[in-house]
This record gives C-alpha cells, structure tokens and sequence, in this order.
C-alpha cells in the first residue's frame, strides 16, 4: 500500500473543498523488485574452529516508500505528485532498504578442554561436566551505506513535496561538522540544490516536474561497520 | 472523500481534521521469489554456495 497525501491533489487542483493537511490516501499501485547474488564460503580450521563468511551483492528498487512499508507517517512525503495525480514511474528508484553489499563472517571455537581434547583430556567424568563442551563464537557485519533522498519542502499548504534539483556536488573527505544542532555528525560531500520550478494554478503554486535527483540517489558513507562483534562461551554439548 | 466534501455546507467543511481513504478496487498484493542456489565441495573442510535471487513485490 502506498499512502500519499490525498489534500495535495485537492490543493494542486485549487479546489477549495478540503483544506485540512491531514488527508491520507492509499492505493494499492506500489511495486518493489530485488535481485541479489549472495556467495557463501564454510571451512573448517583444525578439528575446533569452524569459520563462515558470505558476502551480498544486491539492488533494491521500488517507486514508493509504501511498497514494503504500511503506515501513514508521511504520507506524500518523498513522493512527488504531479498536478495530474500521484505518478508512480516518476518514483521509481533506489528503495529505502537498497544497501548494495553486505559482508558477514562468523566463526565458532569449540574450546579444547575435557575428554576428547588437547586439554584436560584425563579427567573425571565430573571435571569433564565441568571443562568440556565449551565453545566461542565471534560474528562480524560489514554494511555499505544505506541511501538517502533530498527533497524539497512542499510550495503550498498541503505541502507538496519533491525531490530537489541538483546543482553542485562533490565528495569530500569525511570530517566532522560542528557548530550545529546534530554537531560531530561526520559529512562526506557538499553540494548545492534547488527546488525545481513552480508555476501558479489558480494561485496555488505547484511544481511542474520532479527534481533531477533521483530517488534515493545518495548513499551513506561505506565506511565498515562492526555492527556486532562478540565473543561468548556456552555449554555446546550434553550429558 | 469528494462524495462526503460534496454532503457539507461550505460553513461545514472539513478542516484541520484527519481522514484515511482507501480505494474500493484496490488491487492485491502479491509477491513473487526466485532463488537459485548451489554447493560445491571444494576439499574436505571447505564448501562454496552461490546464490541468485529476485523478488517482485505489489502491494
């Protein structure tokens, strides 16, 4: 289901039978598509240490952030209606979830104590309830950046937004931005955008196409993330 | 939403109010996945697995 703003068609048109900002519409028009290869390497180590990677390469593409996602938080928002009505090939793009590689390892240590192992391999039957059967395990997440859209405000009261024109653009070497409200977020480009042109329909002002940006266009930094990096110890067998 | 604006007197219309409108031939979701996936032994302790997979979505 993808929900828009219903009031921004009624104030695009210039009617005057609804000015309320809160009119949520759905339509079931949305259509999402992934394609993705996924390669997986398992190899065993020794007899006590197991270690898997896998790696993702994939491409998310969708023409509205309602095709995975039901709700209606922002409705309209990030999904440029044109004067005619809401168009769905205008917004097809990057999708939300569209993080292009993904990257995991994993191994598993079985510890070498108690019967059967280099340590401890004499003890008691207690000792070995005790020692053995232990193991440790690490998983590591390498993620690429996740995208993002820069849109413009809405130009009337229904607040009809768009996706904004890009003038400028550039990388830059990551550093942190100070003297702001989100201060030490680090930044990694500049650039300069522009709302695209307006025209008045019937005094109400309207955008008279989409912003060059493309949908979700801009990505996150692809710096790796150790999203989780953990080692613990369980009991691995019984009796 | 335009048959009840249509029921209200101007001195009545809806204002600052919040409305959820679903249209009655609204068609349904459905979702279609592809996977295709293969394993090689390579030697005793190590195994590959590629795989490809596409998904199509309405909803």
């Amino acid at each position: 289901m993808t929900w828009f703003n219903a009031n921004a068609l009624f104030s695009a048109r210039a009617t005057d039978l609804c000015k309320s900002s809160d009119h949520d519409e759905g339509v079931a028009g949305g259509t999402g598509h992934y394609n993705g290869l996924q390669i997986s390497v398992n190899r065993t180590l020794g007899n006590n240490l197991l270690v898997t990677g896998a790696y993702t390469y994939s491409h998310t593409l969708d023409n509205s952030n309602g095709a995975f996602n039901i709700g209606t938080n922002g409705a309209g928002g990030r999904f440029f209606i044109t004067p005619a009505g809401p168009s769905f090939l205008l917004n097809y793009g990057n999708a939300d979830q569209d993080q292009r590689q993904a990257f995991v390892a994993s191994g598993v240590y079985n510890l070498p104590f108690g019967n059967g192992q280099k340590l401890g391999a004499n003890v008691s039957r207690l000792m070995d309830e005790v020692l053995g059967g232990w193991q440790t395990n690490a998983i590591v997440t390498l993620d690429g950046g996740t995208p993002f859209d820069i849109n413009t405000s809405g130009v009337n009261s229904a607040g009809i937004d768009n996706r904004a024109d890009a003038l400028t653009f550039q990388h830059v070497a990551k550093g942190f931005v100070g003297g702001t409200t989100i201060a030490n977020r680090l930044t990694y480009f500049s650039g300069t955008f522009a709302p695209p042109p307006t025209i008045s329909v019937n005094g109400n002002l309207v955008y008279t196409r989409a912003g060059n940006v493309d949908r979700n266009q801009f990505f996150g930094p692809v710096t790796p993330r150790w999203t989780s990096a953990s080692s613990r110890i369980s009991p691995s067998r019984s009796g | 939403v335009s048959s009840v604006q249509r029921g209200l007197a101007a001195s009545t219309r809806d204002e600052n109010s919040s409305l959820i409108a679903q249209l009655p031939n609204n068609q349904n979701s459905s979702v279609q996945q592809y996977n295709l996936q293969v394993q090689q032994q390579l030697d005793r302790f190590t195994s590959v697995s590629p795989m490809l997979e596409t998904r199509a979505i309405t909803s």
